[in-house]
């Protein structure tokens, strides 16, 4: 049975455990994936969700959902991960300082593969930085590869949205590393 | 920026890499970059970015519904980013202890007394455990399942101990004349200095039995006074305060872990096992519900306490589809 959201919506506020189920099982994958591109850790990933579900089981009768409960999902998520990488900042921040001085000290052969996960890394970064709605955008596109339509009909979003979301997208990330870009196709064509 | 483009050609190129663009907005695209040095620059950005971005794809290999059993044992254990405090789990409970003690901001009592560091505001929360929590000023409070008591970390600071209680809790209060504990339960102020006493709700209805001292307990401007083996029950249609004598001393099984019988009829004591046991038993006949015992029945297994019963009364002892039916 396809659950509508309103319908969906509705058996939630009874506690309805199977309709809980049947939501929870079907996004569970995505939302973990989207989860590990922010926090890049499989078991924080999986807590990040579970903590979502729970705190939307838990407080099922307050909790308003105005679009889909698919996007409210996408949503929470988003903001669950920032949470936690707020609190990891500080020790992020010596991680990335570490690589940095390991990168100096390695072979040129090793240091383009530090190269390409750094690229990774900023990447990530510039990602993260994304607001949400963009972000989960990207997300869907990018790593769910859905088409703009279905983007759009799974958040509730019109398609003119969707795409606007995507250019700001691409033109944030590509602002935020700008200054880094030249560096690695000068790299990537050495080693070529 | 010098970099800077229109934000229509950032949407355009973002459809043409990702084959959503129509063939004009492709013809467009490809115009555009064809009009500079600087522009292709710039499309080779968004498409190596695009290209690398691909590469960070999370690979997960969690199984949805290992993780939906996880879920469901995080459900039953409650514990939530939280601090918690010692439990004492009863061998006949053996359902998960769930416990769930949080310091949150904001204030919810009524305080005479606000504008005083009250300190953190404490939620002490069961689901399907019994807990002890001893209160800053002394007093034990025994929660019964799925209660909760409310209060602030430095509620002895004021001139009222105030407590606020969902569910069925059993207070054993410290005494101090000074400051009056009053407990807050649905419509009803429950107001003491020091003595032993127990509150239950059931759908709004408040019920109060004291076990020692005297208890004073308002509703809607009337007050009474309760004295041991009294009890209230308040009724949601009319405003009464109607005091009763009560024989029943199975009603705090769950401080005491031990149950009680005097003469009490055979269905208050199924009423009760069930509740402590997460058990379904019911009554095959009806003649059955009012059969009277006098007997105490300690920390034991369910089996034993309905062998006993079955014994005693000559019963049999039917198990169905997660029922137990006596008859």
């Amino acid at each position: 049975m396809e659950l509508n959201n309103t319908h969906f919506i509705e058996l939630l506020t009874k506690r309805d455990e199977s309709a809980f189920e049947k939501v929870f099982k079907d996004n569970f994958k995505k939302l973990q994936s989207y989860a590990i591109t922010m926090v890049s850790d499989e078991n924080v990933a999986e807590e990040m969700v579970q903590n979502v579900f729970f705190k939307l089981w838990d407080r099922s009768e307050k909790i308003n959902i105005q679009s889909s409960i698919e996007a409210y999902l996408y949503r929470a998520v988003y903001n669950e991960s920032c949470n936690y990488l707020k609190h990891q900042k500080v020790k992020q921040g010596f991680l990335n300082y570490s690589k940095h001085v390991m990168s100096d000290i390695s072979t040129e052969k090793a240091s383009k593969k530090v190269m390409l996960t750094e690229l990774e890394e900023r990447i990530k970064n510039a990602l993260n930085d994304l607001p949400e709605q963009c972000r989960t955008v990207f997300q869907l596109s990018r790593f769910e590869e859905l088409k703009y339509q279905q983007i759009a009909d799974t958040l509730g979003i019109s398609i003119k949205t969707v795409e606007a979301q995507m250019g700001k997208a691409l033109r944030i990330m590509r602002m935020k590393l700008v200054d880094y870009l030249p560096l690695v196709f000068l790299f990537l064509n050495i080693v070529k | 920026m010098k970099e800077s483009i229109h934000t229509i050609m950032d949407e355009l190129i973002a459809k043409y890499l990702l084959q959503e663009a129509t063939a004009i907005e492709i013809a467009q695209v490809d115009d555009w970059v064809a009009e500079s040095n600087t522009n292709k620059k710039a499309f080779e950005n968004f498409k190596f970015l695009w290209d690398e971005s691909k590469k960070i794809t999370a690979t997960n290999t969690v199984d949805e519904n290992i993780a939906w059993q996880n879920f469901k044992n995080k459900l039953n254990a409650q514990k939530h980013e939280t601090k918690v405090i010692s439990i004492k789990k009863y061998t006949w409970m053996r359902a998960a202890a769930a416990v769930l003690v949080l310091a949150v901001g904001g204030w919810f009592l009524k305080n005479s007394f606000t504008k005083e560091d009250v300190g953190k505001q404490m939620l002490v929360q069961t689901k399907k455990n019994v807990l002890i929590d001893t209160l800053p000023d002394n007093s034990v409070v025994t929660l019964n399942k799925n209660s909760s008591i409310e209060y602030y970390s430095k509620f002895t600071t004021g001139s009222q101990r105030n407590i606020k209680l969902k569910g069925e809790a059993f207070f054993s209060v410290t005494p101090n004349k000074e400051k009056p504990f009053i407990i807050k339960v649905n419509d009803v102020e429950v107001r003491v200095v020091g003595t032993s006493f127990n509150i239950k709700t059931i759908n709004g209805q408040t019920e109060v039995i004291v076990k020692t001292g005297i208890v004073q307990v308002t509703r809607n401007g009337k007050t009474v006074l309760l004295t041991p083996q009294q009890k209230i029950l308040t009724k949601a249609d009319n405003n009464e305060l109607a005091k009763e004598t009560t024989k029943d001393k199975l009603f705090d099984y769950y401080e005491t872990k031990e149950f009680v019988c005097e003469e009490t009829p055979l269905w208050r004591l199924v009423e009760v096992l069930n509740v402590a046991y997460d058990s379904e038993i019911i009554i095959g006949r009806k003649n059955l519900r009012n059969l009277s015992i006098t007997t105490t029945f300690a920390n034991e297994p369910l089996d034993n306490i309905l062998h006993i019963i079955a014994t005693t009364f000559q019963l049999q002892i039917i198990k169905k589809e997660g029922q137990i039916i006596l008859q």
